[in-house]
């Protein structure tokens, strides 16, 4: 497997991304599946999803955060006040979530302490938490002023030919990740749920023209690889951000493999697509609206089950891990729906709640994962491969 | 010293509060549509109707809290595997209603045929009535309410707009009632009247000593959630400044001997009211306003009246989706923050870390530098939870309250 996955995955900064850099050309970052990356790309530009990882302390985090709130922008933030993302031209803020809302104040109100740590560009983008037709006018309105604003602060104009050009690269995108979903559910699957993880991840760290021709390889040695996950525990991985592989090599470290999942940065967000013929704000809108998996869009609760339990039929899971980062009231009030629904229909299910990023609670969640692995029948339809 | 002191307005408000809740109970049982809202939902709209009628789950929690059964209804929520990290409110609520009303002071709330909830107090609100949504199968609809940095958009009132008209096209459909518009605008006149009433009592804080004590606006911001829109809220607050400032004029006050004139950031310790007021009396020190109270009659950033001369009542309604602290931006907080610490002469502000209210709490840290290093104002920050007690610690926050006081006598000097 090319290494560039691994390196993109466990890393703020990787290969590409320096190059891009070195080309003149800039990055924009931003916190949310909900952004429409496409537009930022049109411009020439690379979108660039924020991570904590790599933090070994929140100690800028909480200067502005405050207690008992998600440690995940709290991680976002302490890398930012670090200087990890200086690299950034730009960065767009979105109310994913109250906190994640707040990452944009604090981050500014940090540049105080750290000056320079603030990209030049920099835009809050209202996403609607409910897709219904005046909300889509309104969101709409809000991408236009978008790239509006990049075509401004950048001198650039985003045509319609590359707005066209790239919703069908990120289409494309989409289409490959299914595949490699298909692929890790397959019986006997050949990837690992780390390594599944780390080729989604490094998508959201290196532009769609350069991952895509990546994801295709990689797709091709993965099936053409012996099947070597056989006779595992297959779990199906949901609820809050899971961008690094930490929390995966535990679950697998117990002897399971993480075949699907429905988390953010994983599976759901390459679920549906842009219209292609004839782009127009209202068309992105709605597959940006309509993308309803993530508990922050209102009312949809049915739709992220049957998600979970398209997956789960797809990949033939034998348990479900469900997992919220501390203080998260999104993920925390629909997991304990998600398990009783699940336990009623027999399927073995878990509720986590954990810290985001270094595994500051490994021991913990080991022992908890590795009795609920125990607790779930063996396999009866699956050798190990030979 | 400090104390709660049952004026006239004070009994009055228990009659108001009780025969809401129990008015409530009869109008379900005789066949009204019921409807339940978060607090900034608006409920004049219902006003515009024959036979609707609404409740408040979040003040009903808040009651219980105040009543001492918070932690029970709590645990109960917790046995059915909510978790302790959620709002208190919300398990109170679901500790309640989903055992029948069980421990409620009010006897529960009449089963809703409409939820309807909103994003702009937080987004824990729209999950928590999701859950009655899926248990009970009752419609659930969500107010989207755009966050603002600076005071509300034009473009965003009028997404609100639809928003509402939308809701009324709802609420007609499901309760088979017709909508009349003027019994809504009549109501909304109501609620002008109202807030601007209140305005009137909250001011009575400017006096030295204070007329009030934030722990009365507590109390007294009851009806503002359970009867908005009715001509009984106007007749109340009014009935309630006109007391205040007779009292005040005959130099009837909570806090006689007045050292330290406090404000209060967050929602209010349910309860702890008497406790942390006489507490703090016995101190000298009067907890004379709160932003909890303070936004209420006013736009976002601001503590200067209402004025919608220009608007229809749809557009006043959703003029003010933003008012209260949450949906709004840390400079808006700190402008209406600078204005109350000026016009009322506060000596300290006490931040209170909610663990129930992530969005309230979720910018006091930069609230708190704000108002002592630009402001000069001494600040504390202490812990509580809005209605779980087991999540406060009285003498903890005492230690706090204590050197907040000595700073201010520091800063004296």
């Amino acid at each position: 497997m090319n290494p560039i996955f691994e390196e993109a995955a466990d890393h703020v900064d990787n290969q590409v991304i320096r190059e891009w850099k070195a080309q003149g050309k800039k990055v924009i970052g931003h916190t949310c599946s909900h952004v429409p990356e496409e537009i930022i790309s049109a411009a020439g530009m690379m979108p660039y999803r924020l991570r904590g990882i790599e933090s070994e302390s929140t100690s800028i985090g909480d200067t502005y955060f405050g207690p008992f709130i998600c440690s995940c922008p709290k991680a976002i933030l302490q890398k930012a006040g670090e200087g990890a993302f200086n690299f950034l031209d730009g960065a767009v803020m979105v109310q994913s979530c109250d906190s994640m809302r707040r990452l944009d104040e604090c981050w500014r109100a940090a540049n105080d302490d750290y000056p320079g740590i603030l990209p030049g560009f920099w835009h809050y983008l209202g996403v609607p938490h409910k897709a219904v037709d005046y909300s889509l006018k309104w969101f709409s309105e809000e991408i236009e002023m978008f790239k509006k604003h990049i075509e401004e602060h950048f001198n650039v104009t985003i045509t319609e030919e590359n707005l066209r050009k790239s919703i069908t690269l990120y289409n494309e995108t989409r289409d490959l990740l299914k595949e490699l979903d298909e692929v890790r559910g397959m019986e006997n699957t050949p990837v690992s749920g780390q390594e599944a993880m780390n080729i989604i991840l490094a998508g959201t760290a290196m532009p769609k023209e350069v991952y895509n021709p990546l994801l295709r390889e990689a797709l091709d040695e993965l099936k053409a690889r012996p099947a070597h996950h056989g006779g595992k525990k297959r779990i199906l991985l949901g609820g809050s951000v899971v961008d690094d592989q930490s929390l995966i090599s535990v679950i697998e470290a117990e002897g399971a493999v993480v075949v699907a999942d429905t988390v953010c940065f994983g599976s759901r967000s390459f679920e549906g697509m842009v219209p292609e013929d004839s782009p127009t704000m209202l068309t992105i809108a709605g597959r940006y609206l309509h993308h309803q998996f993530c508990p922050r869009m209102f009312g949809h609760y049915k739709d992220r089950m049957a998600l979970i339990k398209q997956k789960m039929e797809l990949a033939k899971v034998d348990g479900v891990i469900l997992q919220n980062i501390r203080f998260c009231d999104l993920h925390g009030s629909e997991n304990g729906l998600f398990e009783a629904e699940l336990e009623s229909m027999g399927v073995p299910a878990i509720r986590l709640e954990r810290e985001y990023g270094a595994m500051a609670d490994e021991g913990r969640l080991r022992m908890r994962i590795g009795a609920f692995l125990e607790s779930i029948p063996e396999r009866r339809t699956e050798k190990p491969a030979a | 010293m400090a104390q709660f002191v049952k004026t006239d307005a004070g009994k009055r408000l228990t009659r108001l509060i009780t025969n809401g809740y129990m008015d409530n109970i009869v109008k379900a049982q005789q066949g009204a549509f019921v409807v339940w809202i978060a607090i900034i939902v608006p409920a004049e709209i219902f006003a515009g109707f024959d036979n609707v009628i609404y409740c408040v789950p979040e003040s009903h929690s808040a009651l219980c809290a105040g009543k001492g059964v918070g932690v029970s209804l709590c645990e109960k929520a917790e046995n059915l595997g909510y978790s302790m990290d959620l709002c208190s409110y919300a398990r109170i609520d679901m500790g309640c209603h989903f055992n029948q009303g069980a421990d409620s002071p009010a006897g529960g709330l009449p089963k809703p045929d409409l939820l309807v909830s909103n994003n702009n107090n937080c987004t824990l609100l729209a999950k928590w009535f999701d859950v009655y949504h899926r248990e009970w199968d009752i419609p659930h609809f969500i107010l989207d309410i755009p966050f603002c940095y600076q005071p509300q958009k034009q473009r965003d009132m009028e997404y609100i707009v639809s928003q509402f008209q939308d809701l009324i096209q709802t609420v007609e459909k499901l309760s088979g009632q017709k909508f009349n518009p003027e019994k809504m605008a009549q109501a909304w006149e109501n609620s002008v009247e109202a807030a601007k009433h209140w305005r009137r009592f909250l001011a009575a804080a400017k006096n030295k000593p204070s007329g009030i004590t934030a722990f009365d606006s507590f109390v007294q911001m009851a009806p503002t959630l359970t009867m908005r829109g009715t001509p009984e809220l106007a007749e109340h607050y009014r009935f309630l400044a006109d007391e205040t400032e007779a009292r005040v004029d005959q130099g009837i006050v909570p806090a006689p001997n007045e050292k330290y004139r406090l404000l209060w950031d967050n929602i209010a310790p349910w309860h702890q009211l008497r406790k942390m007021s006489s507490r703090l009396g016995a101190l000298d020190a009067n907890i004379i306003a709160a932003s909890y109270t303070y936004c209420i009659g006013s736009l976002e950033g601001s503590l200067d009246p209402l004025e919608f001369a220009s608007l229809s009542p749809l557009e006043g309604m959703a003029r003010v989706q933003n008012f209260t602290i949450c949906p709004h931006g840390l400079q808006l907080r700190g402008q209406a923050m600078k204005q109350a610490i000026e016009e009322m002469d506060i000596d300290g502000v006490v931040f209170a870390s909610n663990r129930s209210c992530k969005v309230y709490s979720l910018m006091q840290m930069d609230q708190q530098r704000y108002v002592q290093e630009e402001l000069g104002v001494p600040t504390v920050m202490i812990d509580v939870d809005h209605a779980d007690e087991r999540k406060y610690s009285e003498e903890t926050a005492f230690v706090r309250l204590e050197a907040l006081l000595e700073s201010i006598d520091e800063a004296r000097r």
